[in-house]
């Protein structure tokens, strides 16, 4: 009994960090479910939700699981949201089919449901509102085309890309790597790093091992980049080989500005967080909304780089 | 002595009701803090989140009932889903045909874990099942090019994603199919752990292997079984997860051993084997389940949300540390400890 | 024998009094005093489960007394630990040592205690240089101080803890039957070391339960009886023998080995010729009715005799009958199912799952007879344990408690009562009392009665003479794996014959 009387302590304890965030509106609640609230750019996600939730009069909750490998959570987090009335969801589905029953559900229970960063694979397009989301392909395009205009015609390049089987990956590495080949450049390794850091470092190091040749690697997000960059430091190579990653993460952006890692193609997380939200409430106002909705990338190297940081350091001051 | 005796009567009830206790105080503490709690929108929620874990978390128990461990049942039920999945999907097969490869994949899985044990005489079932763990998840990876397999034929989704009547305004409407399979398996293992031969010879060899084996219980028969079921609930635990999610797919078992090992030791089986009943695991599995979809309904971030499961962890194993009085030390410790609190 | 006779001989160095220590259901010890005096070798004796190890344990902190207080040099003290024991200068030697096997001896003479230099590194040069003195001083200056404790024999472990104790200063040392798994020769050097110990002025407490020892080195004896001081502490050259096993034993050996009257019948059980790598050509037969000794110092090969016979462990020849039929034994199913049972050496950890109900422990062997339909049928079980429980008198008679809550006696009788459930007809007991306190032995022995009555055979391993020329018909002894002799105990068996051939004598000598 004793110990029982601990345990609820301890657990009203831990609940009531999280209670004041109940007591508001109901109506007014807009749940922002990202894919794991483990990076930079779900935090500035995150901040760009707040801030659309601040300037539009809503309170915007934002969670996620752990790993972007929990889809069981994440669907959970949906069907709890649902139950929990609020006004409208924002998701940034972490498996693009996993997903796709609970946000049936939410649907079922009256929730709409706008997608950001990764689409559905689903042909039933009533069951959100609306995708808003990076043309990845458009994306990787644009990416192999400004390292096109730095390398030599006919050299050689390698990518290291995130986990098969995610759609965001393989728009981005594909669109990469036909525009290479459109170009004359020789893409001679593709290689997976499951967006880890750590991985990408021994993958670059295996590529650069078979490869001496290459002239530029191009990941297909930050963490890889700055991965592959450690590898090419490591043989003392940075000035022969150009790195290149994409999302425009803070960590990307510092080592850009330290003179490592040559551009990201970023993509604008705050806009997309500011977006979604703004989508579910004009949704919620009646408004009519487009199903596809591109978000805006720009590539970000040493030139543009003090405009783009202090452009996002006004709205994250903004969102605080 | 008269009152001594109650007091320790009152004790034994604590120590076999304690997960029942505390989840109720939780509830009361979930109700009281977000009027959304009680509804049976989020009653219905909480009814079909816990299924998966409460089909793994059995076979965990049974396994740990005989002081081993399963740490490959995430992958185990990932693999035996993305292997129903290609049946049933890519190759076109049967979808009940599917269903029934499916849960023997499961079993033979938990075959391999448990000869890899008895036979191979590997020193302990962490090392095997961490090995097969990483073994199941490549085979899954390769097998399904780590693409989902989705477009699931709706008799295998039944289990999964559908309600036990159609008719959406009675209260059957209500129920999923998930959930009631559950609360049959904790009822049959409930039964074949108390009434069968091989459920009191798990309790026998995990009490004190060498005293069963000396009693003529095949103890090896009894550690390979183990495997087996836990290997078949992981099964079903995959039927459910594709019909949840539409798909299978090859990562979704990641981590989830973590919260079976959380759910059976929260519920009261000793890690050193012996001791454990399915009425403590199955709080276990609401304790946490609820536990998790009261703090998605206060917007906990999930970084808080594991501090809160692994506190819970913590506060389960030292009851049962005071409980066995494992070591005279600790209970006096806990005396004390218990005093000043009153 | 000098003692040392200094000023200070005679002040007392620890004194225990009205020690109580109560274990759920038994009273382990009854308020119990001792006092040792500075520079003496004081004999502690007793019976097995007299209480003398529980003594032990409170004085060195493992047991916590209910009442009483113990006095060091004249403070007062509550030891917690056998740390804080071992730094006032207790040290204990155990029956079973307690070294680490694959350490080297310089090693596991410093562990815990390593010689260091600069704070963290092991001085290995000046640990080497230590060593071999303290070696010395027990006699074994010729040691290789580097050689893993494993390749010694029993004698010299024991010396090495002693040095151990000695080196850290001990003023009191503990031994506890250290003679028990000795040979002749050791056990000669052990007691001239201990008289010399004592000259250098340290006070032993020496367990035994062997007289001639006792008489050879002891200055005075305290006899415990059922958890009690069984009459005042005693300069042992006054007292007879006799009067120490009056003490000890409180009657006389009629009354503790109670007589049978059942006949013995034909034989029940035989094996021919049994083979394994811990012993060899074992060959012998028991009757219905009959129980069969086997006597054997540590070592001897009697356990793995009955884990042989019982398909605990693997055989590598022979043939074993049962009614005059040949059976083979692969598992222990296979002799459960021809009806020999082992009743094991160490019941808690081979014989009990002792976090579980008398029920469960019962019947694990037999659940088969109580499948009703597709199910065990509880109550059915309950009501045969019930029954058995009457039979055996099991105090206290409650099916569900959990075995651990019972005393040694009454666990022994659990243990009995699965394997009278499972039809057995030839019981193996492996030192059957070991660790029961005296009452409760004579229960065994009634139960092993009881059983021979209904027609089993009995073969009883056991180190303790008396009891096995209480018990037993014939007696077999053994010596390093070989069946050295076999006896009829017609009444002139003697505890020396007995003795000289489990030691590797000649039955001529």
């Amino acid at each position: 009994m004793k110990l029982s009387r601990i345990f609820s302590l301890c657990l009203a304890a831990s609940l009531l960090t999280g209670a004041p965030a109940a007591a508001a509106d109901a109506g007014k609640d807009i749940t922002v479910i990202v894919m794991a609230l483990n990076s930079d750019y779900w935090h500035m996600v995150e901040a760009g939700a707040k801030l659309a939730g601040q300037d539009l009069g809503y309170n915007v909750n934002v969670i996620g699981p752990n790993a972007e490998t929990d889809a069981i959570g994440q669907a959970n987090m949906v069907e709890d949201a649902a139950a929990n009335k609020v006004a409208a969801i924002v998701l940034a589905p972490n498996d693009p089919v996993a997903l796709i029953p609970a946000v049936g559900n939410a649907k079922a229970a009256g929730v709409p449901v706008v997608v950001i960063d990764m689409a559905l694979t689903t042909q039933d397009e009533s069951l959100y509102e609306s995708f808003i989301g990076t043309d990845n392909y458009e994306a990787g395009g644009m990416a192999a085309g400004y390292l096109i205009k730095k390398l030599p015609s006919g050299c050689e390049v390698a990518i290291i890309r995130g986990i098969v089987g995610s759609s965001n990956h393989d728009g981005r590495c594909n669109g990469a790597s036909d525009a290479f080949k459109a170009a004359g450049v020789k893409v001679v390794s593709i290689q997976p790093a499951d967006s880890e850091r750590g991985k990408a470092v021994t993958v670059a190091e295996n590529v650069l091992q078979t490869n001496p040749g290459i002239k530029a690697i191009y990941c297909t997000n930050d963490e890889m980049a700055l991965g592959a960059y450690q590898a090419v430091a490591n043989i003392q190579k940075q000035k022969d080989i150009l790195v290149m990653g994409f999302d425009g993460s803070f960590g990307a952006l510092d080592s850009i500005e330290a003179g490592e890692l040559t551009a990201s193609l970023a993509q604008m997380p705050i806009d997309m967080g500011y977006s979604g939200v703004k989508a579910a409430v004009d949704f919620l106002a009646g408004k009519k909304l487009e199903k596809r909705i591109k978000s805006a990338t720009v590539i970000v190297d040493k030139a543009n780089l003090a405009k783009f940081k202090a452009d996002i350091k006004e709205k994250l001051s903004k969102a605080n | 002595m008269n009152s001594k005796n109650a007091s320790a009567a009152a004790r034994d009830i604590f120590a076999k009701a304690g997960p029942v206790v505390a989840l109720i105080i939780m509830c009361v503490i979930l109700s009281v803090a977000n009027k959304n709690f009680l509804t049976s929108a989020n009653l219905l929620n909480v009814s079909r989140q816990m299924t998966i874990n409460g089909f793994l978390s059995l076979g965990m128990m049974v396994c740990i009932l005989t002081a081993g461990i399963d740490l490959s049942v995430g992958f185990t039920m990932t693999l035996s889903s993305v292997v129903m999945a290609i049946c049933a999907v890519k190759l076109g097969w049967n979808p009940y045909l599917s269903l029934f490869i499916g849960v023997v994949t499961g079993m033979f899985l938990g075959l391999v874990n448990g000869l890899l044990l008895t036979k191979c005489k590997l020193p302990h079932p962490f090392i095997s099942t961490m090995a097969t763990q990483n073994i199941y998840k490549g085979i899954a990876l390769v097998a399904t090019g780590a693409t989902p397999i989705a477009s699931i034929p709706p008799a295998i989704k039944w289990a999964g994603a559908n309600f036990v009547s159609s008719d959406p305004s009675t209260f059957l409407g209500k129920v999923p199919v998930c959930f009631v399979m559950m609360i049959v398996a904790y009822l049959a293992f409930s039964i074949f752990l108390n009434y069968t031969i091989l459920g009191r010879h798990i309790y026998a060899v995990g009490g004190n292997m060498s005293a069963a084996r000396l009693s003529g219980v095949n103890v090896d028969y009894v550690r390979t079984m183990v495997y087996v079921i836990s290997g078949f609930t992981a099964a079903i635990g995959g039927i459910i997860l594709t019909g949840r999610t539409n798909a299978a797919y090859p990562l979704s078992g990641m981590l989830m051993e973590n919260d079976a090992i959380a759910a059976v030791i929260i519920g009261g089986t000793s890690f050193f084997g012996g001791k454990g009943n399915t009425l403590g695991t199955f709080s276990g599995v609401v304790l946490i389940t609820v536990l998790r979809n009261g703090l998605n309904l206060l917007n906990v971030t999930s970084d808080l949300q594991t501090i809160v499961i692994g506190a819970v962890i913590l506060i389960a194993v030292f009851i049962d540390v005071v409980r066995s009085g494992g070591f005279a030390k600790v209970k006096r410790l806990a005396k004390e400890f218990a005093k000043e609190i009153e | 024998m000098n003692r040392a006779a200094d000023g200070e001989a005679d002040a007392p160095l620890l004194e225990m009094r009205d020690i109580t220590k109560i274990f759920p259901g038994v009273t382990a010890l009854d308020r119990v005093n001792l006092t040792v005096k500075r520079g003496e070798i004081h004999v502690l004796l007793g019976e097995n489960g007299a209480g003398k190890s529980t003594l032990i344990k409170t004085i060195v902190g493992i047991n916590r007394p209910e009442g009483g207080d113990i006095w060091w040099q004249g403070d007062k003290i509550g030891v917690a630990t056998v740390q804080e024991a071992y730094d006032l200068g207790i040290a204990v030697i155990y029956q079973e040592l307690n070294n680490i096997p694959c350490l080297s001896v310089v090693e596991n003479l410093y562990l815990g205690k390593e010689k260091k230099r600069n704070g963290v590194f092991i001085d290995w040069r000046e640990a080497r240089r230590c060593a071999r003195i303290a070696l010395g001083r027990v006699g074994l200056e010729n040691l290789d101080v580097d050689l893993p404790m494993e390749k010694l024999g029993m004698g010299h472990r024991q010396l090495i803890e002693i040095a151990r104790a000695v080196d850290h200063d001990a003023k009191f040392i503990i031994m506890d039957e250290p003679t028990s798994s000795l040979s002749r020769g050791e056990i000669d050097s052990l007691l001239n070391l201990m008289t010399r110990l004592n000259g250098m002025g340290i006070a032993i407490l020496f367990i035994t339960h062997k007289l001639d020892e006792a008489r050879k080195v002891g200055h005075v004896v305290t006899v415990l009886r059922d958890g009690r001081n069984s009459g005042p502490t005693q300069d042992i050259s006054r007292v007879s023998e006799d009067d120490i096993i009056r003490l000890m034993v409180g009657r006389t050996i009629e009354e503790k080995y109670p007589k049978r009257v059942s006949g013995i019948g034909d034989e029940l059980f035989r094996c021919e010729n049994l083979c394994a790598s811990k012993f060899d050509d074992i060959s012998f037969g028991v009757r219905r009715g009959e129980l069969f000794g086997i006597f054997g110092l540590v070592g001897a090969g009697r356990t793995e005799v009955a884990r042989g016979i019982f398909g605990a462990d693997p055989l590598l020849a022979g043939r074993i009958f049962v009614e005059g039929r040949e059976i083979r034994v692969r598992a222990p199913r296979d002799a459960i199912d021809s009806g020999i049972v082992l009743i094991t050496e160490n019941r808690k950890e081979e014989g009990l799952v002792l976090m579980h109900s008398v029920v469960e422990n019962v019947t694990i062997v037999t659940l088969r007879q109580f499948v009703k339909g597709p199910l065990l049928s509880n109550s059915s079980r309950r009501g045969k344990v019930r029954e058995l429980g009457e039979r055996l008198r099991l105090r206290p008679l409650h099916p569900e408690k959990n075995v651990a809550d019972f005393s040694g006696g009454n666990q022994q009788k659990i243990v009995v009562m699965k394997w009278l459930l499972s039809g057995a007809k030839v019981f193996i007991f492996d030192e059957p009392t070991k660790g029961v306190d005296v009452g409760a032995k004579v229960e065994i022995y009634a139960i092993m009665n009881q059983l021979l009555a209904e027609g089993a055979a009995i073969v009883m391993i056991s180190s303790e003479i008396p009891e096995i020329l209480g018990m037993s018909d014939r007696v077999m002894t053994m010596y390093e794996g070989i069946q050295s002799a076999v006896f009829a105990n017609d009444g002139t068996l003697t505890q020396e014959r007995i003795l000289t051939m489990a030691t590797g004598g000649k039955t001529g000598e």
